[in-house]
């Protein structure tokens, strides 16, 4: 016998499963036949989809979620997503719509597709203590903190390059509440998140008297897309005309001012509706003629 | 028949694209440092632990058994939250303020969050060494004259790090793995950086599937050191026993 001699053997081995797709049939059919609709919602992000003091989830998506199930008449089951699942959920087909304030940009049209129109316009705020910062110019070298997944991440370096040639050092959080915590303690000098967003965890607080939106505007638009797989337009189609037949029977505007309205959750003093522009259509909803 | 329909297709330019690219090497560097750091410091208190807990003394061995009852109990990630967002809290003469506007205080939190949750395990590794050493062994150090310190020094930590070198070995590589929980509070560690391709690009497979080979790749470096290292301090077995003889 020969004398031993240690050998190492390393064998790393990876096992990736993909799921394979039943050949392409359209979500109209399959969420019927299931009779169940998937609908990814966050948990973290006021007054949009959070879980609330009695520890329910809910919020404007949520309610609008459950709108859309109701309407196409099949069971609803809600599928917690983040900001990082919110998308790539849809892409790999574990939920058949996702509702989870995603602002619609062309990078993420590459992967998904949106229902018209969409459903809540807002937008992009920097948001800092009162007096602390003038213009967006003032924000060149400062710390800025955007939720991880946030496009704001690339977007508000650019902005800011626009006025000043000090580039701004940005910080990702995991949620909205934890990033709102790192502004008050100072280790940011602003937030950059959606304005009703950004108000609503204030108000929790008892804090939006101290802070204020830097140069009082939105910097970027955040139109609210309902988001559902790349690449099925009956599926696209269905949810738009749901959306649009809520707009007109009047449910929308229910859950709106359950959320926004004078006497809502979370008061708005902007119109986030999804209207025409009213120089040219007057009071015509965004609504598609038959 | 076709196992794998992948509906993927893979874009390995992506994770050699700028910003990606500088992310993920941002992402290295800080992922070795965090390692490197919180490896001497835990292995540094975790041995102070160990002599500590299994001390004659009331004054050293409660407050060491104290400290690895409170740690050993409670989650490594909390830790990390508690020092990037808590601790600075506690700081007095405006102290904390400025940890919070430190722009790399995120690391700073992580490798003191790390450090403080590996330190326990550390501490029960040696503590197994220091507790295995023979009586024997020590009576003779005794009587050769050493005093306790020189014991320590000279007999009975080389006698427990030779034994515990394959448990201590293991769990440093896991610790080097925690350091992935830094994602949480904003430290551009490795795996924050491919969550943030990830989330940017919405194409995170490439860039998982390096940082997956990395993770291995330098977890089987760490493991072939510190058997080399075993080996390099192994005592010849067949040397004693001529000496007996």
């Amino acid at each position: 016998m020969k004398k031993s001699s240690a050998v190492v053997l390393l064998a790393i081995i990876f096992i990736m499963s993909f799921i394979a797709y039943a050949a392409a049939e359209s979500l109209v059919d399959e969420v019927k036949k299931r009779g169940v609709v998937r609908i990814g919602h966050g948990n973290a992000t006021p007054p949009m989809n959070y879980i609330d003091e009695k520890g329910e989830w809910t919020g404007f998506d949520v309610d609008l979620g459950q709108a859309i199930a109701d309407k196409l008449g099949v069971k609803l089951e809600r599928v917690l997503v983040d900001n990082k699942t919110r998308i790539a959920f849809l892409a790999n087909r574990s939920i058949d719509i996702s509702l989870a304030n995603i602002s619609q940009t062309r990078s993420r049209e590459e992967q998904m597709d949106y229902a018209e129109p969409p459903y809540f316009w807002t937008g992009k705020i920097f948001y800092a203590k009162k007096g602390k910062i003038k213009s967006i110019k003032d924000l060149g070298g400062k710390k800025i903190g955007v939720d991880q997944g946030s496009n704001a991440f690339i977007a508000a370096p650019q902005e800011i390059a626009k006025y000043t040639d000090q580039k701004p050092e940005m910080l990702s959080f995991q949620n909205s509440a934890e990033g709102f915590l790192a502004l008050k303690q100072g280790k940011i000098d602003a937030y950059s998140q959606d304005a009703q967003i950004l108000a609503s965890i204030a108000a929790a607080g008892g804090l939006a008297e101290e802070y204020e939106a830097v140069g009082g505007a939105i910097w970027s638009p955040g139109l609210y897309g309902i988001g559902v797989p790349e690449d099925d337009s009956n599926w696209r189609d269905k949810i738009s005309f749901v959306l649009q037949d809520m707009m007109k029977d009047g449910t929308y505007e229910k859950i709106y001012d359950k959320w926004f309205g004078p006497k809502g959750k979370s008061p708005l003093s902007v119109n986030a509706r999804p209207r025409l522009p009213k120089d040219t259509f007057g009071d015509m909803l965004y609504v598609w003629p038959d | 028949m076709k196992i794998l329909n992948l509906r993927y297709e893979f874009d390995w330019g992506i994770p050699f694209r700028e910003p990606y690219l500088g992310w993920l090497i941002t992402g290295v560097e800080l992922t070795l440092l965090i390692a490197a750091v919180t490896t001497v410091a835990s292995l540094l208190i975790g041995t102070a632990l160990a002599i500590m807990r299994t001390s004659r003394f009331r004054f050293l061995n409660i407050p060491g058994r104290l400290y690895a009852e409170i740690v050993r109990n409670i989650p490594g990630l909390f830790w990390l939250l508690f020092f990037y967002f808590v601790f600075p809290e506690f700081l007095p003469f405006g102290l904390g303020q400025k940890l919070h506007e430190y722009s790399k205080y995120s690391v700073i939190a992580g490798i003191l969050g790390l450090t403080i949750d590996n330190s326990v395990y550390v501490s029960d590794i040696v503590r197994t060494g220091l507790l295995g050493v023979p009586r024997g062994h020590i009576e003779a150090a005794v009587s050769t004259g050493l005093n306790r310190f020189q014991q320590i020094r000279h007999i009975i930590l080389p006698e427990a790090f030779r034994s515990i070198l394959p448990p201590l070995g293991t769990r440093m590589i896991h610790n080097f793995k925690n350091s992935s929980l830094c994602m949480a509070i904003t430290a551009p560690e490795l795996t924050w950086a491919t969550q943030q391709v990830e989330s940017i690009t919405f194409r995170g497979l490439e860039v998982t599937i390096l940082a997956t080979v990395f993770y291995i790749g330098l977890s089987l470096v760490m493991a072939s050191l510190i058997i080399r290292l075993e080996r390099h301090l192994k005592i010849d077995i067949t040397s004693i026993t001529r000496m007996r003889a």
